[in-house]
């Protein structure tokens, strides 16, 4: 009988470890289920999903050409992925370690704290100030070398920016410039990566008496421009350590909307023009030969020249009798350079 | 003297069923009151407490299978640096808050990567991590088809021994009587 006895609550025992065994396994089923992305994939198709892979571009270095001091920056438009987690991930392809500086804007337009990343270490200057493009002073020490600093800042319709800073400051309020082997030391970190710069291309040549160009724009009073114009028979243009000449003699460079006459091609920006006059009937010339060189420039209208073309010194906007087209032709970036990409990507979280 | 040694062995074997069956009654309300908690939250939870399972990436701080308790809290409560545990469309993760926006929080979900996570999509705060109990969990929920089939099955036929073993008791008993 008592042999009985210890059997039924040996039968208990294994009734209770038995389903112990059995609820545990299934609630750590559950626990897993609720845990791992992969366990509902049976009942997942990519179709039940709105949303696919789709490649964007980011426009974010404009000509693809950057330099120390430029900056630039692009909006992240794409699809609303509403209420779905999105892994937000930033990855730049940047072996020379050009020190560019990434940043996100906030919704008011100005720099998110603690959106700065570079993959430059700005260690040895962390005590200096720079200032950002709409003028906000941000520490190089704020500056983090982990990816994440700006990847924890993207959003859809959020502004993603770059600058390569060339001016330091050792104050917050940006009045006083950085100096010292520091900063000397970074400026010729940057000479060494870029030893790039811009300058008018050779191609752009013309030959004397062929009259395509015969004269330069030196400078602009409201409508009316100073001209410094040459015969058209004996006018050619030429181009010397980046920089042009007519005549022999230098042509006027625009900056910002200041003429004047470079001493060298480092004088030149992405935005400096040089303005000539074309007669009308040399414009297809003229255009062919940019074109062909691959150079930018600008048509801006019909001009009148007073007196005769030879010694004409102003020129005015003239639609209906102007024969003279005015253009604006910007210099190519010329010289080794390093390069740099970003990608930017948003995975939606299942 | 032999009959007295049994004795003490058959005690020693009822006092040890006993605790097995204590053992089993008290993991079996364990699991029942886990499985009432996580239908009524919508997420695994104990006595108020919600757990899950991380997925480890690369470049994580915590090993893959690690369990992760969790506070449940709203995402304000949850500062930088704190962990925050997130309901996404086919599970549960969970990662170290970077940053916050007014709409969603930013987490670290791998060395490289980072996952806004919108604000009603957090769950909790974690309060606790458990590396060895996450990998029995996953090591159950990784036989959970035998284990729960088998344990059934071994539980069925104990009881089917044990009603047997009763009915005989009954008989024997009503046969004694006078």
């Amino acid at each position: 009988m008592k042999n009985r006895f210890t059997a039924n609550y040996a039968k208990i025992a294994v009734i209770a470890i038995s389903l112990a065994i059995a609820v545990s396994c299934t609630v750590a089923g559950t626990l897993a289920a609720f845990s791992a992305t992969y366990t509902w994939s049976g009942s997942a198709t990519a179709g039940d999903i709105n949303f696919s892979d789709t490649s964007f571009a980011l426009d974010i270095f404009d000509d693809g050409y950057v330099f120390p001091g430029e900056y630039g920056s692009s909006e992240l438009g794409g699809v609303d992925f509403g209420t779905n987690p999105v892994a937000w991930s930033f990855s730049s392809s940047n072996s020379s370690v050009m020190p560019v500086v990434f940043y996100t804007l906030s919704e008011s337009g100005s720099p998110e704290e603690g959106s700065f990343y570079s993959e430059y270490g700005f260690a040895e200057m962390a005590e200096y100030y720079v200032k950002c493009p709409d003028g906000t002073a941000v520490a190089l020490g704020s500056v983090s070398d982990d990816v994440t600093a700006v990847a924890s800042h993207l959003a859809i319709g959020g502004t993603l920016c770059w600058a390569w800073f060339d001016e330091f400051y050792i104050d917050a309020d940006c009045m006083t410039p950085a100096e010292g082997e520091a900063v000397d030391g970074y400026r010729d970190y940057c000479l060494s990566i870029c030893s790039a710069a811009y300058g008018f291309s050779a191609s752009i040549s013309t030959s004397a008496g062929d009259g395509v160009v015969h004269a330069f724009v030196t400078g602009q009073t409201g409508q009316t421009l100073a001209v410094h114009s040459f015969s058209l028979q004996e006018s050619y243009i030429g181009i010397r350590d980046g920089l042009p000449f007519i005549c022999d003699v230098p042509v006027s460079v625009e900056t910002g909307g200041v003429f004047g006459t470079p001493a060298s091609s480092a004088g030149l920006t992405a935005d400096s023009a040089m303005w000539l006059l074309v007669p009308e009937g040399r414009v297809s010339a003229f255009e062919s030969m940019l074109d062909s060189a691959d150079v930018r420039y600008t048509a801006e209208g019909k001009y009148s020249m007073t007196a005769s073309a030879d010694s004409a010194d102003t020129a005015v906007p003239d639609e209906e009798n102007g024969t003279r087209i005015l253009y604006k032709v910007y210099p190519s970036s010329v010289g080794e350079k390093a390069q740099i990409s970003v990608t930017v990507t948003a995975t939606v979280t299942f | 003297m032999g009959c007295g040694k049994h004795g003490l062995l058959r005690s020693a074997a009822n006092a040890l069923f006993v605790i097995f069956t204590f053992a089993g009654a008290f993991i079996l309300t364990v699991c029942v009151a886990a499985a009432a908690e996580t239908v009524a939250r919508g997420y695994p939870s104990l006595f108020g407490t919600g757990y899950t399972v991380f997925s480890a990436a690369d470049g994580s701080v915590l090993p893959d299978e690690t369990l992760i308790a969790f506070e449940p809290c709203a995402a304000s409560e949850i500062g930088e640096g704190g962990w925050a545990v997130y309901r996404s469309a086919r599970g549960m993760r969970a990662g170290a808050v970077v940053a916050a926006s007014d709409s969603h929080i930013a987490v670290r979900t791998s060395a490289a990567e980072v996952t806004a996570v919108p604000r009603e999509a957090v769950l909790g705060k974690a309060t606790g991590h458990y590396p060895a109990a996450g990998r029995i969990l996953s090591a159950l929920a990784d036989a959970r088809a035998a284990g729960t089939g088998g344990g059934l099955a071994v539980a069925l036929f104990a009881f089917f021994l044990l009603l047997r073993g009763t009915g005989k008791d009954a008989s024997d008993t009503l046969s004694a009587a006078p």
